[in-house]
């Protein structure tokens, strides 16, 4: 677990990476890259050529190391009972208090992330795939960082995801994945350097939509500069059949369509009824009930009715 | 070879203790921070284990990660001044004059390839106990494993991985518990003088005091020692050597001294 405070203003203000560090979290498919790219294209920015991972596989692990509370410390260390003394697992909350902690990881972030920059003094803009799930450790220990949010429309995402590229089990995997790490982000939804990017809204004017990330994150950007990043963008993919891994979004992740602004989608009847097939089966069984206990338990007690329905039918 | 890759105080004044859990890494520690200048935690602090999945990133076979833009030199600075200046904050707190810093986490041995990179300069210290005694008081700790064989094969897989990086580590010293628990102050003399540490007749009567006293124990009501495995049924031993004989036989502890 990380520890339960972040890293003071104070002491991020005194990194030199202080407010210079953008952090775009997505689920992968969501044309994250694209936005990486046109950003890096503004003046005084720059972009790793890959995705880092520095907190999927990195820093994460470090905060996690840390074991916070006395009841937690109470379940890994035990008293010896003759001298009084400590043993177990302390981790590195055996070192010393929290701040100090974050400031020495904070000082490791920097050591990784600085030589990124190359000869710039401007801002350095990061996507790696993971990092929707870091989402907090990225606000613990970079409280003064940007963390650009960029959602796309979920069905679409899911049925890319269920392609074999990224080896989900299925489509109810893939939806599941979407679903997930889109909630992951609601740890942060208070946190004030968070915003977050409809990809359908970047295409449709990009020209207003980088203007604003750019005003956002303090870079002077004039029209031409706004138009190569644009350029740089490219593209966006072709809308390609959501099929069954968009079907199940659309029953498991309605609350997320609705919370950004995705209408309702047609879907032929066979398709839908599969998905809530899906849902109600013993694969599922799992995610169904997670959705229960996130309190949409009819949704579950609806899906297991139009199942057995199914099932009559086609018996 | 044995320079620190980072300016740091603790260059060349880091120990790191190398054994499997409940090799007596504690009483080591007690018996280490008897001399005023070193001190370390009685908790393992895993500090190795945290970064190790950085050092993963630097070396993902994908092309991804920080290798795109991070040297392996700028990685190693980072770590160890992490490492360092949490030490000096553990220091700061539990002996401030101190000026060398132990590191005992049990694990340490498994992290070897990352901590020789970190600490080539540090004083590597593989504390060897007989691996039916570790394996008993394993299986009477809390967390350890309930079988012998399995607790035996973790032992002797932590002796074979030290065993195994062993050639990175320009400053490595073998200790026997045995041993240690035979003449304690002889042997803590000889190891701290390998330091380049004094010892005087107040610190050689401190070690003696120190040395007798129990830690790290659960379940037991005997004083530290070495021999305990004795009181293991035979098909407890059985399992053991099992499992382990050949890394007992090969350090001796089938001999009759020992067996």
């Amino acid at each position: 677990m990380r520890p339960d405070v972040i890293l003071p203003e104070d002491r991020a203000a005194e990194s030199p990476l202080s407010g210079r560090v953008v952090f775009l979290v997505a689920t992968p498919e969501t044309g994250a890259e694209r936005l990486l790219r046109g950003l890096a294209a503004l003046p005084g920015v720059v972009a790793p050529p890959v995705p880092t991972h520095v907190f999927s596989q990195g820093l994460g692990e470090v905060l996690d190391h840390w074991v916070s509370g006395a009841e937690m410390i109470n379940r890994f260390v035990r008293r010896q009972p003759d001298d009084g003394t400590l043993m177990g697992f302390r981790m590195l909350s055996g070192l010393t208090d929290p701040e100090t902690f974050l400031s020495h990881a904070r000082t490791l972030g920097d050591a990784l992330l600085l030589p990124g920059f190359g000869e710039s003094d401007g801002m350095l803009v990061e996507y790696s795939p993971f990092h929707i799930n870091n989402v907090a450790d990225i606000v613990t220990l970079y409280p003064d960082s940007h963390i650009v949010h960029v959602v796309r429309d979920g069905r679409q995402v899911a049925a890319r995801l269920a392609s074999p590229l990224y080896m989900e089990e299925n489509p109810g995997e893939a939806a599941r994945r979407w679903i997930d790490e889109q909630h992951a982000v609601d740890e942060i939804a208070h946190h004030p350097m968070l915003s977050a990017v409809r990809i359908e809204g970047l295409d449709a004017d990009p020209t207003t939509a980088l203007a604003l990330l750019a005003e956002a994150f303090g870079i002077d950007a004039g029209d031409d500069d706004i138009e190569r990043a644009i350029a740089a963008m490219g593209d966006p993919p072709p809308v390609v059949p959501s099929g069954a891994a968009g079907a199940i979004v659309d029953i498991a992740g309605a609350d997320l369509l609705a919370k950004y602004g995705y209408g309702p989608e047609q879907r032929d009847t066979s398709t839908r009824l599969a998905a809530w097939a899906h849902l109600s089966s013993s694969a599922a069984g799992s995610f169904a009930r997670r959705i229960a206990t996130e309190g949409a338990s009819s949704v579950v007690e609806r899906a297991r009715a139009v199942a057995s329905s199914v099932r009559r039918t086609e018996g | 070879m044995s320079y620190a890759p980072a300016q740091t105080e603790f260059a060349d004044r880091t120990v790191v203790v190398l054994a499997h859990s409940r090799s007596g890494t504690s009483w080591l520690l007690n018996l280490l921070t008897t001399h005023p200048a070193l001190c370390g935690i009685d908790t393992e602090s895993n500090i190795f284990l945290a970064l190790n999945e950085l050092w993963r990133n630097r070396h993902r076979p994908d092309g991804e990660g920080l290798l795109a833009y991070l040297s392996i030199n700028d990685l190693t600075v980072a770590m160890r001044e992490f490492c360092d200046a949490m030490f000096a904050a553990s220091r700061d707190v539990i002996k401030p004059d101190a000026t060398w810093y132990v590191e005992k986490t049990p694990d340490n041995s498994l992290f070897l390839p990352l901590i020789a990179v970190t600490h080539p300069d540090a004083w590597f210290v593989h504390l060897m106990r007989d691996g039916r005694d570790v394996a008993r008081s394993l299986v009477a700790a809390p967390m350890g494993p309930d079988d012998y064989g399995k607790a035996a094969g973790e032992w002797a897989r932590n002796v074979r991985w030290v065993e195994r990086n062993e050639w990175q580590l320009a400053r490595f010293r073998r200790v026997y518990y045995e041993e240690l628990v035979q003449d304690p102050v002889a042997h803590m003399t000889d190891l701290f003088q390998w330091m380049g540490l004094e010892v005087d007749p107040k610190l050689a009567a401190a070690l003696g005091e120190r040395a007798g006293h129990e830690v790290m124990r659960f379940g037991g009501t005997g004083r530290v020692g070495a021999g305990k495995w004795r009181e293991l049924s035979e098909r407890a031993l059985e399992q053991i050597l099992g499992a382990a004989g050949d890394v007992l036989a090969e350090y001796g502890y089938l001999d009759a001294a020992y067996g």
